[in-house]
């Protein structure tokens, strides 16, 4: 139990600073602090991702998102995931700046076999160079599912009527390191790109497709 | 704002929900896949080469035996277990789960050397059962299982006095990708697809509970005629499946039962279905060339599970050919 409560109190924290799209910090303006983006690309399947943020003023510069991401198939709904937090500039030197990303997740999965239900966490730290009309950066992340609702189907519990259904914690993680960058056309039009490969926790089985790749279109306002 | 606000709420709901109930774990033996033959003693079992294997028998052990080999690499004998019947006909039918595979022990994957490991177990299967050495031995395989019927004859021509085949892959490497680059299609946009790759965000792991109970979920995968998510299964061998694999697709050679097959002079009944669509007329005519007596055979009605789905129409047909070589 205590797993839990220290789970729901670290996502409970992230999610304060939450989840961005790839942000060119040098190009965001004081008079167009939010930003919707359309993202597509691989991501544990070919995925296309819809989300919106929005610029804060501290005394770091945050950026808040919320995004909806979804594997192509028949059937969009079954398996999606949201996250919900931001990215923090920590440290700026000239056209070099270090930020981070926080973030909390859901991520829903179903088959004919089964339907998974999981909350967790996407920490990642970006390193790179911002001009104000594009961007190149490093990243560094892991993302990690702590908690997993399972529950099968009735074939499933035919076949092994002893399985358990339940939450299971946890049920894996990933780390992923890349590159980004961005390109901005005019005053209000970004486009934007991901690239990278993942790597399953401590010595897992790495996923069939260990990569990521995302082309990005990003609208201020 | 608001979006984030309902965010907490749900993730505070989830997480007090969640806290009520029994915390599980992947890796935790008997929870998401069955135990194994080591952890649980009621189930039957032989022990062959050190190895504990989930195995049964059938029928009267005097009579001649029928061998029964599942498909995979990796997965178990659950689905044919219509073979069972031929007991009936007087054959001494055995069953058992290959190492590392359905509900026999776990082993390392240093021990999956491609092909050659499965021949020697096999081996001492037949050893360990036939009462002496004029007792007849037929082999009965399914997929993989009857390519590695085939593995055996071709090191031990005089050792089999019958071969029943259901769509075996292929008796060399070409042969084999060229049949499962058919069946398992990649569809980049297709919901099969991505089901199969997306578990690996949610779930990852190392251990044997946990890979085996992430291949039962990829099953769904396969394009091969039947619904593979009717199809019965006890556990399914991960490390079995990816060794093995990965050691014919390092040394393709591992995979080439070509060479002697000549020297098997019975005649086998070798089947292929209706409704795989992978498969067909042609592969199957082309793989059971590799032997000079065959009767080929189409199962109407069904797809790659032949044993399972289309027992109907597979059974008259062994048991014509048993009578007929026995």
């Amino acid at each position: 139990m205590k797993n839990l409560i220290r789970t729901t109190i670290i996502i409970m924290l992230s999610t304060v600073f939450g989840f961005a799209q790839n942000i060119n910090w040098q190009s965001l303006e004081e008079d167009k602090s939010g930003l919707v983006y359309l993202n597509f690309g691989y991501d544990f399947g070919m995925s296309t991702q819809v989300g919106i943020g929005h610029k804060i003023e501290t005394f770091l510069p945050i950026v808040l998102t919320a995004d909806y991401s979804f594997p192509a198939g028949k059937n969009i709904a079954d398996d999606f995931k949201i996250r919900l937090g931001g990215q923090l500039q920590l440290f700026e030197y000239k056209n070099f700046v270090f930020s981070t990303k926080l973030l909390g997740t859901f991520k829903r999965h179903e088959t004919d076999l089964v339907r998974m239900a999981s909350f967790g966490s996407d920490f990642s730290a970006i390193a790179g160079f911002y001009k104000a009309k594009w961007h190149v950066a490093a990243e560094v992340g892991f993302d990690k599912t702590i908690s997993n609702n399972l529950k099968h189907s009735k074939f499933l519990r035919d076949n092994y009527p002893e399985i358990k259904d339940g939450w299971y914690i946890p049920t894996g993680g990933n780390w992923y390191y890349g590159v980004q960058g961005s390109k901005t056309f005019g005053n209000r039009l970004e486009g934007s790109i991901r690239i990278g490969v993942t790597n399953a926790e401590k010595k897992d089985e790495n996923a069939l497709l260990p990569y990521y790749t995302q082309l990005g279109l990003v609208w201020r306002y | 704002m608001r979006s984030t606000i309902l965010f907490y709420f749900l993730l505070f709901i989830g997480f007090s929900c969640s806290s009520c109930e029994e915390e599980l774990k992947l890796d935790a033996p008997g929870s998401l896949v069955p135990l194994t033959v080591v952890d649980d003693a009621t189930l039957p079992s032989i022990v062959i080469n050190n190895v504990h294997l989930h195995a049964e028998t059938f029928g009267d052990p005097e009579d001649p035996i029928l061998i029964v080999l599942h498909g995979g690499p990796g997965a178990d004998y659950r689905s044919i277990l219509n073979f069972k019947e031929l007991s009936h006909d007087s054959m001494f039918v055995v069953f058992y789960d290959q190492m590392g595979a359905g509900l026999s022990q776990r082993v390392d994957p240093e021990a999956f050397d491609g092909v050659q490991v499965f021949i020697d177990e096999l081996e001492a299967v037949i050893a360990h059962y036939r009462q002496n050495p004029n007792q007849r031995v037929v082999l009965a395989g399914h997929s993989w299982g009857a390519m590695l019927a085939t593995a055996y004859v071709n090191q031990h021509p005089d050792e089999i006095n019958g071969l029943i085949l259901a769509e075996p892959g292929g008796f060399t490497y070409d042969q084999t990708m060229d049949y499962i680059s058919r069946s398992r299609s990649l569809k980049l946009f297709g919901e099969a697809t991505n089901d199969f790759v997306y578990q690996d965000h949610l779930i990852t792991g190392s251990d044997h509970n946990t890979l085996d109970y992430k291949l039962a979920l990829s099953t769904a995968g396969n394009d091969t005629g039947d619904d593979a998510n009717l199809l019965p299964f006890w556990r399914l061998g991960a490390i079995c499946n990816i060794a093995s694999f990965e050691a014919v697709v390092e040394d393709n050679s591992l995979l080439d039962f070509n060479n002697n097959l000549n020297a098997y002079t019975g005649k086998v009944l070798f089947v292929y279905s209706e409704l795989n669509e992978a498969y067909g007329a042609e592969h199957a005519t082309l793989v059971s060339s590799a032997y000079p007596n065959v009767q080929l055979e189409l199962i109407m009605g069904c797809g790659h599970e032949m044993p399972h789905f289309g027992w109907t129409n597979l059974y008259p047909l062994c048991k014509s050919y048993l009578s007929e070589i026995l």
